[in-house]
This record gives C-alpha cells, sequence and structure tokens, in this order.
C-alpha cells in the first residue's frame, strides 16, 4: 500500500475544523455558510463544505451550481477567502479513482464493477460513509487553509460521520481484504504450498461468506477491492487524519436548533452524544428565535391576551403565543445540555423573500464568532 | 381544499413507509398515524431505525428495543437494531448458527458489515417482510399494520433500490434469496404503502418537487399520500382575514408601544404568511405536473392549542386524523383537557 501522508499531517498544525450539527432545517447551511464569510472578513482563508443548499443560498454565493471540488467564491475588498463545495461522494469517488492513476483498462472495468457502481451513485448511506474522507482532503488540496466550516447532514444520524472514521477505516485495514484479494488471485494463479498454510484460517471464513453469497459475488466483490486497493490506501491515510483532527482541542463544534420540539430533541441528543465521544461540548444556537423588540414591549402581553379573546383575530395571536411558549420549553431543555446558549432571532434582512445577500450572512457568522469570544 | 378524508382508509396497506427528510416531522406523523390506526382499532407496530428511540418519550415510556414493546392500547414499538437482526437472520431463520458463530461473529467479518454501505438496509428490509409475511406462521402474531419510520439518511428512498441494487452484485445462496423476497415485497402495491411528510417552507417543497418524480421511478408508483405538515390552511379557511397583512398588522400597530416591535410583528406575520404560500406553490405545482396523489394539509396544532406539549400535538393529529374532527382545531381550553384525558389508555391491559 502506498503510504502518502498528507501536507498538513507533514505540518502538524491542521487548519480549524468548525462542524454546524441539528435536525434538518433549523438553518445550518445557511449559518454554516454566514459563519465562513465572516472568518473571511477577519482575514481567513477558508473552505466550506456544504451538504444541499437552498438556491436562495447558491444565488448569494453567486454560484448557480457549487461544484464537488469547490469554487472560490468571489469576494470583494475581503482579507480572506472561502472557497464553497458541495457534498457529492459519487463524484469525490470517481475523482479519486483519477488520482490514484489507474489504468484506462482498469478505471472501465471498475466503472462496470455493480458494487463501484452501487457505491457511487447508488447507495445513499455511503455519504455518510465518505463524508469524512472528503473533509480530509481539503488540507491537502488547499494550501495556506486556516479553516474548515462543515455543514452536516441532518439529525442525530450525523454523528455517523463523526464515529465512521474508525469503523471505515477497521475495515479498510482488516484482514479480510488482504484475504479477499487472495482469495481473487488464488482462482487465477494457482496458490503457493506456504500460502495455503498460512492463510489455512482464513479459507473457513471465506468459505463461509461464500457459501452465503456465492463465489462469484465473492469475486466481484474481491475484484472491486484489488481495483481500489490504491484509493483505499489513500482513503485510510485521509480517515485516520479525520479520527484525529474531529477530536482535536481546536475542534468546535455547534448544535443549531430552531424553536421546535423535535429540533430541540435532536439538539439535545447531539450533545449527548459529542460527550460520549469525548469531544468538546458544542456551542448551542436557537436559530429563528422570537424577537426580543417585540416580546420586550411595554404593551406586548396585554395586547397579545386581547387578541387572543378575539374570535376572529385570535389565530395570529394564537401563533405568537405558541412560538413563545415553545421557546421558553425549548431553552429550558437546553439548559440543562449546554453551558452557554446563542439566541438569534428571526431577522429582518435574512427571512425576507428575497434574495440573500453575502453582508447579511456574514452578519450572522460575526454573531456566533462575537459570542464564541472566539479570536 | 382542505376537505377531511381519513388517512388510514386512503393508505390501507399493512406495511407504511413514512418518508420525508429530517426535520420535516416525519417521526411525529408516522406515530400520530400508526396511533390514529390504533384508535380505530387495528393491532398497530411502529418501527423505527435510530440511534434514539424517539417514540416512547411522547408516550412517556422506556426506551424500546429490537423487540417490540407496548405503548399504548394497540400500539407497539421497536427500534431496529442490525446486530440483532443478523444475529436472528442467521440463527433463528436459516439455523446456521455454526456459520454464525464462526464467520459472522468474526472480528474481520464484524467489521465489514459495519463498513459495507447496503448490508444493514438489506437486513432491515428482511425484518419487515418477517414482520409482514412470517411472524403470524412462526410466533403466532400478527400486525394489522406496520409502520415504518425510514432513516432521515438517504431520505428513505435508498431502501426501495437496495435489494434491486444487491442483486446486480451477482449473489447467490441465501442473501440472494433474501434479497429477491423483499423485492417482491416492496412491489406488491396491496401491501406496501407510502407517505411523503414534507413542510410548507421553501426548501422542504422544493426537495419534495425534485424528490417525488425519483421517489415514483424508484418504487415503480407514485407515494400513497402526501402530507404538508405543521400546515396553517385548515385555519386560513376559517378565518381568511388572518392573512390580511394590513388588517391585522394594523390592529395590533394601535396598540404596540414600540416601532421596533411592530417591525418584529410584521416580519413574523410574513413568516406566517410564507406557510400558507409555500403550501400553496406545492398544490399548484403537483396539479400542474398531473401528479394524482392524495394531499393532506396536517394542521399545526399547536396554533389552536398554544400550551400543546410535543406529547399533545401528536395525540391532537392522530384524533384529528381518525376523526375528521374540526373542533380539534378550535381554540377551546376545556375540548382540549378533555381530550388530553382521553388519551390516558390503561396500557396494563398490554402487558398482561
Amino acid at each position: 500500500m502506498k503510504k502518502n501522508p498528507p501536507n498538513a499531517l507533514r505540518n502538524g498544525k491542521p487548519p480549524r475544523l468548525h462542524l454546524f450539527l441539528g435536525a434538518g432545517g433549523v438553518g445550518k447551511t445557511t449559518l454554516s455558510a454566514g459563519f465562513a464569510l465572516a472568518l473571511a472578513q477577519r482575514g481567513h482563508h477558508v473552505g466550506l463544505m456544504s451538504i444541499d443548499p437552498a438556491k436562495r443560498l447558491q444565488g448569494a454565493l453567486g454560484l448557480s451550481e457549487l461544484p464537488e471540488i469547490g469554487a472560490r467564491l468571489d469576494l470583494p475588498n475581503c482579507p480572506g477567502s472561502v472557497r464553497a463545495s458541495v457534498l457529492h461522494i459519487g463524484e469525490s469517488l470517481k475523482r479519486w479513482v483519477n488520482e490514484a492513476g489507474l489504468s484506462q483498462a482498469a478505471q472501465e472495468r471498475l466503472y462496470e464493477n455493480e458494487l463501484f457502481r452501487a457505491l457511487a451513485e447508488r447507495l445513499a448511506t455511503a455519504t455518510d460513509t465518505f463524508a469524512a474522507v472528503r473533509m480530509a482532503e481539503w488540507p491537502e488540496r488547499e494550501e495556506g487553509l486556516t479553516d474548515l466550516v462543515v455543514d452536516t447532514a441532518p439529525g442525530i444520524h450525523a454523528i455517523d460521520f463523526l464515529s465512521k472514521p474508525e469503523k471505515l477505516s477497521a475495515f479498510l485495514d482488516g484482514k479480510l481484504i488482504e484475504w479477499l484479494k487472495w482469495f481473487a488471485q488464488e482462482n487465477n494463479t494457482q496458490a503457493g504450498l506456504l500460502q495455503r498454510v498460512v492463510k489455512g484460517g482464513a479459507r473457513r471464513i471465506l468459505d463461509g461468506l461464500a457459501e452465503l453469497g456465492g463465489q462469484r459475488f465473492m469475486l466481484h466483490f474481491a475484484e472491486f477491492l484489488i481495483l481500489l486497493d490504491q484509493v483505499f490506501a489513500r482513503m485510510m491515510t485521509r480517515l485516520d487524519f479525520a479520527a484525529h483532527w474531529l477530536r482535536s482541542a481546536e475542534t468546535h463544534c455547534y448544535v443549531v436548533t430552531s424553536v421546535r420540539y423535535d429540533a430541540v430533541q435532536v439538539a439535545w441528543e447531539l450533545s449527548k452524544t459529542l460527550k460520549s465521544l469525548k469531544m468538546k461540548p458544542g456551542q448551542v444556537v436557537i436559530n429563528r428565535a422570537f424577537p426580543e423588540a417585540l416580546r420586550t414591549d411595554p404593551s406586548f402581553e396585554e395586547t397579545l391576551r386581547t387578541m387572543r379573546q378575539q374570535e376572529d383575530d385570535s389565530f395570529f395571536a394564537n401563533y405568537l403565543d405558541n412560538f413563545i411558549i415553545v421557546q421558553r420549553r425549548v431553552q429550558e431543555q437546553l439548559s440543562h445540555a449546554a453551558q452557554s446558549v446563542l439566541t438569534l432571532p428571526v431577522a429582518e434582512h435574512l427571512d425576507a423573500h428575497s434574495a440573500l445577500r453575502l453582508e447579511d450572512l456574514a452578519s450572522l457568522g460575526h454573531r456566533i464568532l462575537e459570542h464564541t469570544g472566539d479570536r | 381544499m382542505t376537505a377531511h378524508t381519513n388517512l388510514a382508509e386512503t393508505i390501507s396497506q399493512r406495511l407504511v413507509f413514512f418518508l420525508g427528510k429530517g426535520g420535516v416531522g416525519r417521526t411525529t406523523l408516522a406515530t400520530s398515524f400508526a396511533q390514529a390506526c390504533a384508535l380505530r382499532g387495528e393491532k398497530t407496530l411502529i418501527v423505527q431505525w435510530s440511534l434514539n428511540d424517539a417514540v416512547s418519550s411522547l408516550f412517556s415510556r422506556p426506551s424500546a428495543g429490537h423487540d417490540s414493546s407496548p405503548l399504548a392500547h394497540n400500539l407497539w414499538v421497536m427500534n431496529f437494531s442490525a446486530d440483532e437482526a443478523i444475529r436472528e437472520y442467521f440463527i433463528d431463520h436459516l439455523k446456521l448458527r455454526l456459520v454464525y458463530n464462526l464467520v459472522i461473529e468474526n472480528k474481520h467479518v464484524q467489521r465489514l458489515l459495519h463498513a459495507a454501505p447496503g448490508v444493514r438496509e438489506l437486513f432491515f428490509l428482511g425484518r419487515l417482510f418477517w414482520l409482514i409475511c412470517l411472524s403470524e406462521e412462526i410466533r403466532g402474531t400478527r400486525f394489522d399494520r406496520v409502520v415504518v419510520d425510514a432513516q432521515a439518511t438517504g431520505h428513505g428512498v435508498s431502501l426501495f433500490t437496495i435489494a434491486p441494487t444487491i442483486a446486480k452484485f451477482g449473489m447467490t445462496g441465501p442473501l440472494a434469496a433474501e434479497c429477491e423476497r423483499v423485492a417482491s415485497m416492496l412491489a406488491d402495491p396491496k401491501l406496501v404503502g407510502t407517505a411523503l411528510v414534507t413542510l410548507p417552507e421553501e426548501l422542504p417543497v422544493e426537495e419534495t418537487l425534485e424528490f417525488l418524480p425519483k421517489l415514483t421511478h424508484d418504487l415503480g408508483r407514485s407515494p400513497n399520500a402526501l402530507l404538508i405538515n405543521r400546515s396553517i390552511a385548515p385555519y386560513v379557511e376559517k378565518n381568511p382575514q388572518s392573512m390580511d397583512y394590513e388588517h391585522v398588522v394594523g390592529l395590533w400597530e394601535k396598540k404596540l408601544t414600540t416601532n421596533a416591535a411592530t417591525r418584529a410583528l410584521a416580519l413574523l406575520h410574513r413568516d406566517l404568511r410564507k406557510r400558507q404560500h409555500f403550501e400553496m406553490v406545492l398544490r399548484d405545482e403537483l396539479k400542474q405536473r398531473g401528479y394524482k396523489i392524495a394531499i393532506t394539509s396536517v394542521p399545526d396544532i399547536g396554533l389552536a392549542h398554544p400550551e400543546s406539549s410535543a406529547s399533545t400535538v401528536l395525540h391532537g393529529v392522530a384524533d384529528w386524523l381518525v376523526n375528521a374532527n374540526e373542533k380539534i382545531l378550535e381554540n377551546d381550553e376545556v375540548l382540549q383537557s378533555n381530550r388530553q384525558q382521553g388519551f390516558e389508555y390503561d396500557i396494563s391491559e398490554d402487558q398482561r
């Protein structure tokens, strides 16, 4: 196996990693984009790895379609920079095959291999499995990157992304791969006597697997592994790096929730899981909260009460009342899970119907940076 | 427009998948639907596949494991564990204890099973097959309904392509047979129903419109129902003036003290109107594209009953699904508290 440690590992100091976690629809993608922009305005050179941004956000970033490999945003008068990308594992995998220097014939055989096709195109779970590999690739590709901002998949399944590095590398590094390769080669050439003796124990396992899935499948699988040998070797190095990077003292997690019972439940579970993974507690952010200016208006309480009594106009008052009640409960629950909670209220410029502006996005990021007292 | 049909009749299949991206309230609606089925007298099981059981706490019950545990009258829940399912499959089903001990429990094979994409999905479907087609014969237990809260990753749709995909790998033997039978189960429109859950918001509506053709293709048919969660349409229908910006903000403006408060209020009203707007966008688009799917606007229960907790919202939706009861949407504290009491079931009955 070719070992080629990434630059970031050789230099010893990787960029700072910022992970945005939370339920779907709480605004992770928007917040992570705003955060990346705010860092750039402070002179940082930032990578942004996004999952499926809304069209409105892509528009704001000035890119109709964010490429897998990333594109540098056009930020006039900005001391730093942002390179933004969208996670697309199928495309990444093809690129990795290309970069591994496989012969044309080998590439073609690989693209014909059903396992590879399934991996690249169809099995959606692969996204979680390989997101960590893609993440670890950033410091190699981008010289001088100071920060990487990662928008993760929604829900507590994002934890897969955090816990999988070890799982996947455990497999890639495992004996089974060696055995399978040996199995495939044995079917082509006659294995030596010594090999037979050494692999005696493996034989039983392989026979067992062949009995369950069939010989043809085993060969298919072995071919897949052989063709991807070098790609896997690179992945191993990257996963190793990702696992260390995630647990670095410099890594920050932001657990985002909105004023919703299910979203706060997810935030709570995420906070617990970070703890169990022995990672630093995340900064909890309540996004799109009830505006203070309204809640603290001297006449608000009284007006709310009156309006709730008026049958024809009670609907909007009920909506406001429900918003406040749910928010109070959300804050209460989170106060048990987090040391500090940052509340970002619904904001005029961000929640308008019109196109988002970079400045407004960045101001959101600055709010988070100021709260965490970060740099 | 919000004419109400009983969802448990619209979706009559025994095995019902709830699909939808994370954050749209899929678990809540799947549970409400299951509860509605249970209220109709059907023995119902909710199958989750999640790191943490999110359903039991809504019924003030301890977390469920891989085996089904009772939640309420006629209602059970389980949280799928791939490791357990693999063990059951080899030992109980194939009677291959030796293979299990020697091969599957091997450290390296375990690593493969954990890392390889698709393996756990196949065993998940295998477990559903067992519940639907085999458990009556083998264990003498039968669920009239199995409601699946499909995992967020892959939007659940990968479940429908996993068997044909794995079948292409050239497998033979018991695993191939397993693929085949789960694939034929999924292909049966009389047995398997699907409900797609979405929200009346910009991104979920966009995603639903992109996702529908893909789902229809992978499934070989349209989903049976589209549920618009947290809808305000049923309220707006009764109170059209609540969407009138000038009217509502005008009323409040006169009473509020600061301009900042009025601006914030206007912002929140716009937020609410956006929900109605995106529901209309979704309905119009589906109509234009010729989809013939039953669309249900599931009311945001909290807007009628601001004090609702996560649990009362769930029961409120279930009750609404069963009774088509417009009164549930009226702001009536007495009615609400009566309803809550009505939801207290005697669980000792299930534990016998």
